[in-house]
């Protein structure tokens, strides 16, 4: 799996993604870790097939005993099924989830990690450094959902909002926004059920300073293509699948 | 390879667990015709009056065994059931540390590769002391068992017993020696059910021991 320091300033943030070990027909997902002098956080961490893979991949920047919390944005199997293999490494860490899913994810572990349910109206936690902010994305897609704010990083970690479906080996960030709003408008049309909860989002991100949207699937945006993602988020209908 | 032996193992288990909660349902369902039996038996012999004052002593040890067989299944499939959930856990176990190896192995160049030892030891303590468990509880469940045949043990001799006592219940003779000799027929059945149950933990006991990690 390819590892990629995003940011790196008295702790980093590291994307984990295309696993060239991934069998075919699962859906690839990008993974993050925040690695602090004092802890360190997996955003996503993904699901059992990418397990191994991702854990590899983190055992060359940060002992696995270091590994403090994990966060899981809503309950999918692409974002936590990995739960119940994590754990048995990690018999201190705190899972920080929505409460809405807690009971779900239980399913995949609830042996040694203890939970931290986030309220529906987000939350903050402290990493080190690191001051995160849980900013709520309900029904963008799952009914209980948060994205990441780091405002010290200026990065939005968005989940499933800013995923893309595209062939394997795909850059980490977008060169070209309109090449990439293709890529992006079906999944968005089908797996977003609700305007009013894309509205709302868009509003409350509106406010925040960020260099570096990243979500859950495909690619990284940078600079102004943040921008450019939120406009175009805004005037796409979703929920489509409504006869 | 090995590791696919131990998956088989616990499909054994699983198997063997679901076949003893199978073989005890029938056993009960004997158990409970044999409580039936002995309720009308009772009504015979009551109306037999005198004759059949032998006999009453039988119908209340059988009524007594049935009720005995009948908490024994209960418990005995409860622990049935324990046995499953714990060789899933183990399974559960078993995945994790192919997992944790196979990282071992392709993170050979990773700096902090060493930090995941620690837990991969604490994955094989746990799956020995499951498996000393597991074996413990087979065993338990395999005198639970003893008990079943035990309590069933003194209806082969009373039999013989009742069946003496029907024969000088005068008019009512021939309905007490029908019941006599279901009595002798159920015992056996339940006796071969539990056998075939022991004989089936055995062998999946068998197959654990030769189990290594
Ligand atoms: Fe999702
Ligand atoms: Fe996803």
């Amino acid at each position: 799996m390819k590892a990629t320091k995003i940011f790196d300033n008295k702790y980093q943030w590291y994307v984990f993604a295309r696993d060239p070990e991934k069998k075919e027909g699962i859906i690839d997902t990008n993974q993050y870790m925040i690695k602090t002098d004092s802890g360190t956080m997996l955003l996503d961490p993904g699901g059992i097939e990418v397990f191994a893979s991702m854990l590899t991949a983190v055992l060359h920047y940060v002992n696995v005993d270091e590994i403090t919390d994990l966060f899981a944005s809503h309950q999918d199997p692409d974002i936590i099924s990995s739960l119940g293999l994590w754990e048995e490494a990690l018999p201190h860490a705190k899972l920080h989830t929505p409460w809405l899913w807690e009971g779900f994810i239980r399913h995949f572990g609830s042996k040694n990690i203890s939970f931290a349910p986030i309220a529906d109206e987000g939350g903050t936690v402290d990493l080190g450094e690191a001051h995160l902010q849980f900013i709520p994305a309900h029904y963008l897609h799952a009914s209980g959902n948060f994205h990441v704010y780091d405002e010290n990083a200026r990065i939005l970690f968005s989940g499933d909002v800013g995923a893309a479906l595209e062939p394997e080996g795909a850059p980490m960030y977008v060169e070209d926004f309109n090449e990439h709003a293709e890529k992006m408008r079906l999944f968005h049309q089908r797996w977003m059920p609700s305007n009013r909860a894309k509205q709302d989002w868009i509003n409350r991100v509106r406010s925040l300073d960020i260099d570096i949207m990243a979500p859950q699937h495909g690619r990284l945006f940078k600079g102004d293509d943040v921008k450019r993602f939120l406009d175009w988020f805004e005037k796409l209908d979703v929920g489509i699948a409504i006869a | 390879m090995l590791a696919k032996t131990k998956v088989n193992s616990t499909e054994s288990i699983l198997i063997t667990a679901a076949t003893v909660t199978a073989e005890l349902s029938k056993v009960r369902n004997i158990a409970k015709e044999m409580s039936i039996a002995v309720m009308n038996a009772k009504a015979i012999s009551h109306r037999a009056g005198e004759v059949a004052l032998g006999f009453r002593p039988i119908t209340d040890f059988i009524d007594e065994m049935a009720q005995d067989v009948m908490q024994l299944v209960i418990k005995i499939s409860r622990e049935a059931f324990q046995l499953s959930q714990m060789a899933i856990e183990r399974t559960h176990l078993l995945n994790t540390e192919q997992q944790y190896r196979r990282v071992l192995e392709n993170a050979q160049d990773a700096p902090y590769v060493d930090s995941l030892k620690p837990a991969v030891e604490r994955i094989q303590k746990q799956y020995r002391e499951y498996q000393e468990i597991l074996q413990k509880n087979i065993v338990r469940l395999s005198l639970l068992l003893d008990d079943i045949q035990s309590s069933t043990k003194g209806s082969q001799v009373l039999s013989t017993t009742s069946r003496v006592e029907a024969s000088q219940a005068g008019s009512f003779s021939s309905s007490l020696v029908v019941v006599a000799e279901n009595l002798e027929q159920a015992t056996d059945k339940i006796r071969a059910h539990v056998k075939s149950s022991q004989n089936k933990l055995d062998n999946v006991l068998e197959i654990i021991k030769r189990e290594k990690l």
